[in-house]
């Protein structure tokens, strides 16, 4: 038995059963009742069934369950590189007017973009902006829009797994207001917290009344060059993350 | 019997090796991105749930590369409704000709291009160059590349194997800048010039990451924003996708946006997913006026049209495979390939694309160990299919007389008990000889700083009895 190489010993008995062994970590119940599209039967209803696929990947994927999914949000944002602004108790932008003032005047912002959803938050953001006296200009304007200082927009979702938020282009958010100047404001409500991707995926029905939608998880950042992150390369350098959480709003 | 005519691997990499600087940057370089994935997955998901997702991310892509007309009809059909104009490209000069073809149809000047692997396969900036059409890479990796007149030589981080001395060489040569080495200084010169490029381009062109059936959407991920402004701010924009790229739809997307730019750069998204359906639609105040897909083939039927080879266009390009092979870490990255794709993702799927004659030796430069398999997110069992290029390679007479003559020989020897001996002590005796007391021939050229120790070398029967 012990020959003239420990390499020749029989193996040790196992310390347990290889059945044991492939149960738990072959769960084969977590693919069950994901549909084979190569089914001949899902061939022939045209689309591919994808029913189930996202509850399976509900499970495997989510990553945290805690409850509080704005704090998660708060944390994995900061952790992309967000600057997270958390205004507690308000819902409206007259409520984080201290914040914005400070936060304008901390990046010295001369000229700004606003475009938010509704014109009264648009109203609103403005005066704020002209307070601190900054001068709104128009994104049509490219000139301006080049050399605004600060880019404010709001969004139709915030990822907590992520610390992600989601812009959706449309006739009031551009698809340049966030991707131009060099810092990005983005307005973000609590409710608007989804706790995990695919739940944002979900909401975004891309294409339904839309023809862009963007996730953006941090500032805009390259490490192509020896490896150092730099960040601001074609996007913003800065994203400013304002967190209006107000408890009793929904 | 014929000599590969291209390309010999073993001259690319004897020339790689020369540099040992950019040896070193690129194995500690994808030494880390493995780690860092590793450690991502675990924190974000642990191992077990890991090892779900991408068995069901594998599953996913594979019914889809099984039922690839469907889904690519299905997501024709959408995009068409979405107001996009889907082309299909039987190879890469026909995909070529269709981006030249829309550049001139709108009278483009200059275009800006996003990175995109599948461009490189079709050469197409050179094509529109010769064209008259200016074209910038923007991605800042992909620009530097350009700036030198050099190849990506990795799929995610293509200037991979340039430090930041040729960087602001290349900078002060092509730009007119004051030479600076700080990364920072690099990246902001590159910002400003690249502005102004793109306010003034007219035509953009990217990639895509996924494109979604039911809806007609293509995704395009950065880390830079580069495919957003490529996208937003020129009047026209193509995109160029392999047909493999295809997925059901938005849930399906969610798997795999988790699962790429942890495999590719250990982040939890990329900075910029960007989805997008078709042009602007009349409310909105901008972006592109015509979006056009183009749907490149080349080659890709053929791969699916095989049964075991099909497995690899479950490929979404994340890159994760490279970082983690023992060769491509040693040999200074993708140009020891000498191929688009490079890595064993590129040395399984090259020899399918341009003919195993070209690159029957790509499939040659792995250790088979497996850590492919393993860090693959769509599970692709990458060795199995080296194996089997290796064995068509061997079967089709591809090597050189003197690699099967050795194998030959040694085959004879190892077949024949006496000849097996006598070869042995001779082994032995050749081993001491090199291991002679200090001299410098004890130095094996290839295992620097190590050295033969008398006595080990070979394996003694005779000792055992």
């Amino acid at each position: 038995m012990t020959g003239w190489t420990r390499i020749r010993d029989l193996p040790a008995p196992a310390s347990r059963r290889f059945r044991d062994w492939w149960d738990r970590t072959h769960d084969d119940s977590l693919t069950e009742g994901v549909p084979r599209h190569s089914d001949p039967a899902a061939q022939a209803i045209g689309v591919p069934d994808k029913g189930g696929t996202d509850e399976i990947a509900r499970r495997v994927s989510r990553s945290d369950t805690r409850a509080d999914i704005t704090a998660l949000f708060v944390e994995r944002a900061q952790a992309i590189g967000c600057n997270v602004h958390r205004v507690g108790g308000g819902s409206s932008i007259t409520d984080c007017d201290e914040v914005l003032q400070r936060l304008l005047s901390r990046i010295t912002c001369d000229t700004a973009v606003v475009q938010l959803g509704t014109a009264a938050d648009q109203d609103m953001m403005e005066q704020v902006v002209r307070q601190a006296g900054g001068r709104i200009v128009d994104a049509a304007d490219e000139d301006a829009l080049f050399a605004a200082d600060a880019g404010i927009t709001d969004v139709v979702l915030a990822i907590a797994e992520t610390g992600s938020i989601v812009i959706r282009v449309g006739d009031t958010v551009g698809r340049k207001a966030w991707l131009v100047p060099p810092v990005h404001i983005a307005m973000v409500r609590a409710s608007q917290v989804v706790p995990d991707l695919i739940d944002a995926m979900e909401r975004c029905r891309f294409g339904s009344d839309s023809s862009a939608t963007v996730i953006i998880t941090g500032p805009s950042k390259t490490a192509d060059i020896e490896g150092v992150l730099v960040t601001g390369v074609h996007g913003p350098g800065a994203v400013h993350i304002l967190l209006l959480d107000d408890p009793d709003s929904d | 019997m014929r000599e590969s005519s291209h390309f010999s691997m073993k001259q690319a990499v004897d020339r790689a090796v020369q540099d040992r600087e950019v040896l070193q940057f690129v194995s500690s370089a994808t030494q880390l991105k493995y780690e860092a994935r590793k450690e991502a997955f675990a924190h974000d998901f642990g191992h077990k749930r890991y090892q779900h997702l991408r068995q069901l991310a594998g599953r996913i892509r594979q019914d889809v590369v099984e039922n690839l007309d469907h889904v690519l009809d299905q997501f024709t059909a959408n995009a068409q409704q979405a107001g996009t104009v889907v082309h299909r490209a039987r190879d890469a000069r026909h995909a070529n000709e269709l981006c030249l073809q829309i550049a001139k149809a709108n009278e483009c000047r200059l275009c800006v291009k996003s990175k995109s692997m599948v461009t490189e396969e079709i050469g197409l900036v050179p094509d529109l160059i010769a064209a008259g059409i200016e074209t910038i890479e923007t991605d800042l990796g992909e620009f530097i590349v350009q700036l030198d007149g050099d190849t990506p030589s990795h799929i995610v981080t293509p200037m991979i194997h340039k430090n930041r001395a040729s960087v602001a060489r290349a900078f002060v040569r092509e730009l007119g800048v004051e030479y600076t080495e700080d990364p920072e200084q690099l990246t902001a010169i590159a910002r400003e010039y690249m502005r102004g490029k793109y306010r003034q381009a007219d035509l953009g062109i990217s990639g895509a990451n996924f494109l979604l059936a039911d809806s007609g959407t293509a995704v395009v991920c950065t880390n830079e924003g580069n495919a957003d402004l490529a996208v937003n701010m020129p009047r026209i924009h193509i995109i160029v996708a392999g047909m493999e790229k295809v997925i059901p739809g938005h849930r399906e997307l969610a798997v795999f946006l988790k699962l790429l730019a942890r495999s590719a750069t250990a982040q939890p998204l990329t900075v910029y997913t960007t989805c997008l359906t078709g042009p602007r639609r009349p409310p909105e105040q901008d972006g592109p006026e015509r979006v056009h897909i183009i749907l490149l083939d080349n080659g890709r039927s053929a791969i699916q049209a095989d049964l075991t080879s099909r497995e690899l266009l479950r490929c979404i390009r994340c890159g994760a495979c490279l970082n983690a092979c023992p060769v491509f870490r040693n040999v200074g990255g993708g140009h020891a390939y000498g191929a688009v794709y490079s890595g064993p993702i590129g040395a399984a799927i090259m020899p399918l694309l341009q003919g195993l004659e070209t690159y029957h030796e790509l499939p040659e430069a792995s250790s088979l160990c497996g850590a492919c398999y393993e860090v693959c997110p769509v599970s692709i069992d990458l060795p199995s299919h080296l194996i089997r290029h290796r064995r068509e390679g061997v079967d089709q007479h591809l090597h050189s007389w003197s690699d099967r003559f050795m194998y030959r020989a040694w085959a004879y020897v190892l077949q024949h008990p006496t000849l097996y001996r006598g070869a042995q002590s001779m082994a032995r005796w050749v081993g001491r000889a090199l291991a002679g007391a200090g001299s410098s021939g004890g130095r094996v050229p290839v295992t620097q700083g190590r050295s033969m120790l008398p006595g080990i070398v070979g394996f003694h029967p005779e000792s055992v009895r």
